[in-house]
């Protein structure tokens, strides 16, 4: 009896005294901590590589439905809306955004989420002793790269924005808004930066990540957006004169193997191709989402190759954009999203000519895209001829790509001219409004945009 | 810190074991001799099975079949005579024989036992607040889910229903929320002393349009199998359960065999449902009227392309009933169970199966199936000093649903064409159709399986000694496949089955628990001394895997994902929690009026980082059985008089593993053929428990003869030191953060239950049961609200679930667009005019039950009331003009004829003054309405058929469940509100035979 009892006794305290370490749980096997990452070069890439996944999958340079190439497709005059349904997009085509649009939410969130992810990036490279130069160096220019082009097209399109420079989330979420031209100058300092550390070498054997011919392509256009004609120039020259890019063919320009693409987004699936062929193409009339708009359709000079390469007709007045041929898998994928293409350094090259007087110049770079896509030469022209020149090539080059239309009316001051075909367009549309919910949870960041 | 704080409280303990040692040395010194007699009844009778034991020895036998016993005992300690129903007798023996009559205890309707977990208490003598149903009330209700059961019959339990489709969930809250986080307000659910998931279980990908994220992990429990549910409420109940503890713990016991006899069971119930309650929509010619009046109020005189619906491509006469084709349908129930019990008075056993099919009310042909097995065997020992419980169960779920909720549809233009054409293929209607149907070729299976087992060792080393250890092991394992043929999309598309594709995701979970623990009685002259202490080991272990596969070769192989020329692993994660506690309970009863019930816990936790693991809580309990004192006991209308009180610390953990840690995960897409790395979360490691401070009060009362058992319990919670996802801005990069917010939340209220026998004849009884919550919730304090993300959110002395809002002031007569309240006047309508607070959820709900039995027939019926306010079809709707079908009542809108509408002017779309003010109309007062009913929650009729042959019980019963609902709400069923299928009505029949 006696021992029975100091036997379970002292079982029981065993047991209590035992629990030692009981607490301790294995760490999963699906994370990493984060001192790892940045102390191993292959993770660092990972952890870089996973922000070019995420502009791929939402924010302004995503192709999807509620990237900023549709969304300012529906927007301006370049796409009709044939859904019926009340959807976002539909918003956008009827001029009735309000701050509590899907699209206005998810192009805030989105571009945020890259930017905190670079600046983790930053900070992680910064403070790691385990990386090589080379490696530091190429990190921390890709990342300020992505941050200063996300913050670009944030203040393009919203107006006064914060520019978030750490991951401190006690400092971001307070954080207030720079005017237009602050936040301008920090993304050019950014891209200045990532421009003096990364080389004109592509970091992977494809042309999908940033180097430095890319920065320098989206310095040629902001200094455009800012006025700056001759670093605009200067920059958009130094991409042309690399050897590595040249004009592809009309046929060939969007394959992923395109010479003219300076940057690519790869698809995130083996086999896959671009979100925007999904979001254009349809094969019977009328279309389930949206249609080229007749006004575009229009624009096109008789005999524009273009009409015929990246514009498909399923029927008489129901035409996609054709750019983008696969919306289906392949076996390996045949075509990535192009951000950023030889092609707009040439018409930066011609406007900042213009500009600068050198009409020349100017019509010399027009007419070698005229010349591709089977049209005549222009014989140069006044500088006002040639900046309306200029606009209309854009509007058939660069339609339904990223906003092109609406930031290329934006800066020329030319978006009331859509009242023409827009009835309900407000001026107050040159801006999108600030996403209501962001309003409520920082405080700085009012006022809402005039007009929402 | 572990290691001392497990050894510090390890080393008294063994103390008290050696003391306990030493005083029981001194028993074994006295002499012995043996003692037999007869046991017999207030009739005569001898009586079997009577324990008759020395307590203060290790001592004890039990009479034969003639109710004799003989048994060796020590002098000079008395012997204890006990039978279940009737009086203890003790009696101190002089000679050699003892001779006994038991007498039938009239007090054993007070003997209800509750089970409080840890330990079981007598009812009388309870000090905390805890409610229960048996299985008596649980009766044959059809429902599938242990919750549905108890709705409306408990107090301070406020249950709903979040859809209708089976394999759903359910919404409770007991006592209120307490957490600002919506997960962190589960209770914490026992089955059979094993934790089980409180958390939906899945892959939230697959089934959120279905479920929204909400599948109750007790689906897998049948109801029939359930003895009992408790529900602790108050500190005192809870706070043993310490960190978990805080939003109540729900107890439930399954059946166990009872009697002597083999008794066989068979029942059968079949139940046809149908949504509980439709909305009055509008017709074709008001809906088009609707239309055109949008279009002309947007200045647009010739109809778009494609407004297909107005400009005449669609028929203008035809008219469809929307609700009725996509969830019209009737939805048939099956329910089957068989179960043998026996045993003697040693050993008992109750094996059980039971199978349960339910059809869905979807156009389409899908359905829900569920298998339940349950053995239950007890033994105790031959001198009762050993007992064992064990228990396993096996539960399997089968479900097939469509993969995309069809509930949207209900709203397609009423004109819109048809589903089918005349060969019965999707009709696209030259494609201006965007054909719903499709969607079902998308489908979701579930396949569900769990297994439960537990055991429970007690051994009573002394007789006031006891040891014991319970284990328990729980493992859920559940696939599920969500099918994306490219049928599903507009032929227009011009897709194939290369775009095909499917998720396949398995998940499975892995718990043990293993508490050991020591019980400890002590008699005193007048009073009794109960001590329990214990401890508690567990871990769970989840994993998860998730694949997805693309573009097939064909459709026909889309569930083979070998087949798919893509395959992708998309999430490979496993999880560990680790738990651990000592707890303690101190019960003191001083003449059997005075009550003291003492509990505590020290809880560590693996969800917190290195500094925060552990925590400590705790409770006094005091009950004073006032009826028993001198100035009452003469007062025969009383016959129960209780006053109690309890004050304590209980928390909660519930925010997810490893959140302390600063991690990257793997993210799903590889980009440039290699995996990439992912930043999880915001990184603060100094988050610890939430705390939740309890006080209750109450008041118990049997009146007449227990004719009339009244309660009122009036409970103040605070919870404060939040756990909480703090809301981040986007700017931040993440939406929150895990943190503690100094907050403090109150949930107060009053909980009154009445219990009374109306008539009590011998072939006519009829007994009520009401009950009463009035919960109010208020923030407490929360320093630097107006720094913090919350401050558009929540506001002092508002309850948590107020929702900020703009003030509908209602349409302008001459613009005919909604108006709002300028709170600012600074003459705009901003975010800062959004500082209207409207309470939204149960402000009082409850129920009254009544029981009739006249001779062989039985009716029960129970109505359910809830007082509520909650957001409107208009919040989850669009805005009116546009292509979709409303309400009737929406007809109200603005006119010239009519300027007094209740909605603004309709639109088609591009007016963009009348789309911002719907877009503050969505978040403003207006689309919040007293949404309170009251409803038949259930009716059930039963015939107990007269047998001759002894042995035989079978009874057959008519039942209806959710039958008639009233409501001021125009928008269907109060109940399940927004985008999730309605609850169901359902009447079935069914069968009960016993032999």
């Amino acid at each position: 009896m006696q021992s029975k009892f100091v036997l379970a006794s002292l079982l029981f305290c065993c047991i209590l005294c035992g629990c030692e370490d009981f607490l301790e749980v294995d760490i999963p096997k699906d994370q990493i901590d984060r001192e790892m990452v940045f102390n191993d070069e292959q993770l660092t890439v990972a952890a870089l590589t996973n922000c070019y996944n995420l502009l791929l999958s939402g924010g302004f340079l995503s192709g999807k439905t509620n990237g900023i190439g549709f969304l300012m497709g529906c927007y301006m005059d370049e796409l009709q809306v044939t859904n019926p349904n009340a959807i976002f997009y539909k918003n956008f085509y009827d001029g009735s955004v309000s701050a509590s649009n899907s699209a206005i939410n998810d192009l805030w969130g989105n571009s945020y989420k890259q930017i905190f992810s670079v600046n983790n990036i930053l900070e992680g490279v910064r403070n790691s002793t385990a990386l090589s130069d080379g490696t530091r160096n190429q990190m921390i220019g890709e990342a300020l790269a992505i941050r200063g082009i996300i913050h670009f097209y944030l203040c393009q399109t919203f107006g006064n924005i914060p520019y978030v420079t750490t991951t401190d989330y006690m400092v971001n979420k307070q954080i207030g808004k720079l005017d237009v031209a602050r936040t301008m100058k920090m993304a050019v300092d950014d891209l200045k930066e990532a421009e003096s550390l990364l080389t004109d070498e592509y970091p992977s054997s494809e042309r999908i990540r940033i180097n430095r011919s890319v920065v320098q392509a989206f310095l040629s256009r902001m200094y455009l957006y800012e006025e700056n004609w001759s670093m605009a120039k200067f920059y958009a020259e130094e991409v042309i004169n690399k050897p590595e890019y040249k004009l592809d063919s009309l046929q060939h320009a969007f394959l992923k193997e395109s010479t003219s693409a300076v940057w690519q987004l790869k698809p995130e699936l083996n086999g896959k191709n671009t979100d925007a062929a999904n979001s254009f193409i349809f094969q019977t009339v009328p279309a389930p989402a949206v249609q080229l708009s007749d006004h575009l359709v229009a624009a096109f000079e008789t005999g524009d190759l273009r009409k015929e390469e990246w514009v498909r007709f399923v029927e008489a007045g129901a035409a996609h954009a054709f750019k983008y041929k696969l919306n289906t898998t392949t076996a390996v994928s045949e075509e990535y999203l192009i951000v950023i293409r030889l092609e707009e350094m040439y018409l930066i090259s011609a406007e900042a000519s213009a500009w600068l007087g050198d009409m020349e110049n100017c019509y010399q770079k027009l007419n070698i895209l005229r010349n591709r896509s089977g049209l005549s030469s222009l014989a140069v022209g006044s500088q006002q001829a040639a900046l309306l020149d200029i606009l209309q090539e854009r509007r058939i080059e660069l339609f339904c790509e990223f906003g092109h239309r609406f930031y290329d009316l934006k800066r020329m001051g030319k978006l009331s001219e859509l009242q023409n075909v827009k009835v309900s367009w407000q001026p107050y549309f040159d801006l999108l409004p600030l996403p209501e919910n962001e309003l409520l949870l920082n405080a700085n960041l009012q006022p809402q945009n005039q007009g929402y | 810190m572990k290691k001392i704080t497990f050894a510090a409280l390890a080393v008294p303990l063994m103390w008290v074991l050696l003391l306990l040692l030493f005083s029981s040395n001194k028993l074994h010194a006295q002499e012995t001799r043996v003692l037999s007699g007869v046991v017999k009844d207030a009739g005569g009778t001898p009586m079997e099975g009577v324990t008759v034991w020395q307590k203060d020895a290790d001592n004890g036998t039990q009479t034969n079949e003639t109710g004799r016993y003989s048994l060796q005992i020590t002098g000079g300690i008395p012997v204890t005579f006990e039978y279940l129903g009737y009086k203890t007798h003790t009696v101190k023996p002089a000679g050699n024989v003892l001779n006994v009559t038991l007498q039938p205890d009239d007090d054993m309707l007070d003997e209800v036992v509750i089970n409080a977990g840890y330990y079981s208490v007598k009812d009388k003598e309870r000090t905390g607040s805890i409610s229960k149903i048996t299985s008596k009330e649980i009766g044959q209700q059809p429902v599938a889910n242990p919750l549905a059961a108890m709705q409306g019959r408990m107090a301070g339990v406020n249950i709903t229903q979040s859809s209708g489709t089976p394999g759903g969930g359910f919404d409770i809250q007991i006592r209120g929320r307490n957490s600002l986080r919506t997960e962190g307000n589960a209770p914490l659910y026992i089955v059979d002393g094993v934790p089980y998931p409180s958390q939906s279980m899945g892959d939230n990908a697959l089934s959120a349009a279905i479920f929204a994220g909400n599948v109750s992990p007790l689906n897998s429990i049948n109801p029939n199998n359930i003895e009992s549910i408790e529900v602790l409420k108050d500190a005192d109940a809870t706070s043993i359960y310490g960190s978990r503890g805080s939003n109540g713990v729900v107890l439930i016991t399954t059946k166990k065999g009872s009697s002597d006899k083999t008794t066989f069971s068979l029942q059968s119930t079949t139940s046809v449902s149908t949504v509980s309650k439709f909305m009055d929509l509008m017709s074709t010619e008001e809906y088009l009227k609707m239309r055109r009046d949008a279009f002309a109020n947007d200045g647009i005189t010739e109809y778009p392309a494609n407004a297909y619906d107005v400009n005449g491509t669609w028929d203008q006469d035809r008219y469809t009933n929307w609700q009725k084709k996509f969830v019209g349908g009737v939805s048939v129930t099956q329910n089957t169970k068989f179960s043998i019990g026996g045993g003697n008075h040693l050993t008992n056993y109750l094996l059980s199966a039971s199978h349960r099919k339910d059809g869905t009310v979807y156009l389409g042909d899908f359905g829900y199936k569920r298998t339940n097995f349950l053995l239950n065997v007890n033994h105790k020992s031959k001198n009762e000093r050993f007992t064992l419980q064990s228990g396993i169960q096996k539960n399997t779920q089968h479900n097939n649903l469509m993969a995309v909720s069809m509930l949207n549809n209900i709203l397609l233009a009423p004109n819109a064409p048809d589903l089918y054409d005349k060969n019965g293929n999707l009709n696209w209607e030259n494609n201006t159709f965007e054909n719903p149907v499709a969607k079902l070729n998308a489908q979701y299976f579930s396949e569900n399986s769990d297994l439960l087992g537990q055991i429970n060792i007690n051994y009573s080393v002394f007789n006031d000694f006891k040891l014991g250890i319970s284990m328990g092991v729980s493992e859920t394992n559940l696939e599920e496949y969500k099918t994306n043929p490219h049928t599903i999309y507009n032929p227009a598309y011009g897709l194939t089955s290369a775009n095909s594709s499917i998720i396949h995701s398995s998940y499975a979970y892995r718990n043990w628990i293993v508490e050991p623990k020591a019980q400890w009685e002590k008699m005193f002259t007048k009073g009794r001394l109960e001590v329990l202490l214990g401890a508690t080991f567990e871990e769970r272990k989840q994993n998860g895997m998730s694949l997805s596969a693309s573009s097939f070769t064909s459709d026909d192989f889309i569930m083979n994902i070998a087949n798919a020329a893509n395959q992708r692993t998309t999430r490979d994660t496993e999880s560990q929690y680790r738990y651990t506690a000592l707890y303690g309970r101190l019960n003191y009863i001083y003449n059997e009026k005075y009550i003291i019930n003492l509990t505590g816990r020290r809880d560590g936790s693996s969800r917190f980082g290195r500094n925060n693991k552990f925590g400590n809580f705790g409770s006094l309990g005091t009950a004073w059985l006032f009826g028993k004192e001198k100035i009452f006991e003469d007062i025969s209308w009383l016959s129960l008089g209780k006053l109690r009180g309890s004050y304590g610390i209980s928390g909660n953990d519930l925010i997810g593993d490893y959140q302390y840690l600063n991690m990257f995960g793997i993210s799903p897409y590889k980009y440039d053929n290699e995996i990439t790395l992912e930043p999880l979360r915001h990184y603060n490691p100094d988050f610890s428990w939430e705390n939740n401070k309890k006080l209750e009060v109450a008041i118990e009362l049997e009146l007449l003869n227990r004719r009339l058992t009244v309660s009122t319990a009036y409970y103040r919670n605070r919870s404060s030191n939040q756990l909480v996802g703090i809301p981040l801005p986007a700017s931040t990069g993440f939406n929150s953060v895990n943190g503690n917010l100094k907050a403090t939340v109150q949930n107060s209220g009053w909980e009154i239950t009445l219990a009374s026998t109306n008539l009590d004849k011998a072939d006519f009884r009829w007994t009520t049961n009401f009950n009463i919550s009035i919960p109010s919730n208020k923030l407490l304090e929360f320093p630097d609200l107006e720094l913090s993300p919350y401050t558009n959110q929540y506001k002092i002395g508002e309850p948590i679930t107020a929702k900020m809002v703009y003030h509908l002031i209602g349409v302008n007569k001459t613009t005919g667009l909604y108006e709002f309240e300028d709170m600012d006047g600074d003459g705009e309508i901003t975010v800062k005019d959004r500082t209207k607070m409207v309470n939204v959820g149960a402000t009082l709900f409850g129920g009254i039950l009544n029981h009739v039995a006249y001779k062989n027939w039985e009716l029960d019926f129970l109505w359910q009331f809830v007082r509520q306010k909650n957001y409107t079809m208009d919040y989850y709707g669009a805005m009116s003009g546009t292509t979709n079908n409303g309400g009737a009542y929406l007809l109200d809108y603005y006119s010239e004829e009519n300027l007094d509408a209740k909605y603004q002017k309709p639109s088609a779309g591009s007016n963009a003054l009348a789309a911002k003010a719907y877009s503050l109309f969505k978040s403003s007062d207006g689309v919040i309405e007293d949404m309170s009913f009251i409803r038949l929650k259930s009716v059930q009729l039963a015939y107990n058929v007269p047998f001759k042959g002894a042995g035989v019980r079978c009874s057959i019963y008519a039942q209806g469940t959710n039958l008639v609902t009233f409501t001021k709400y125009l928008g269907g069923d109060p109940e399940t509100i927004g985008s999730l299928l309605p609850s169901l009505k359902s009447f079935s029949i069914g069968f009960n035979l016993e032999f």
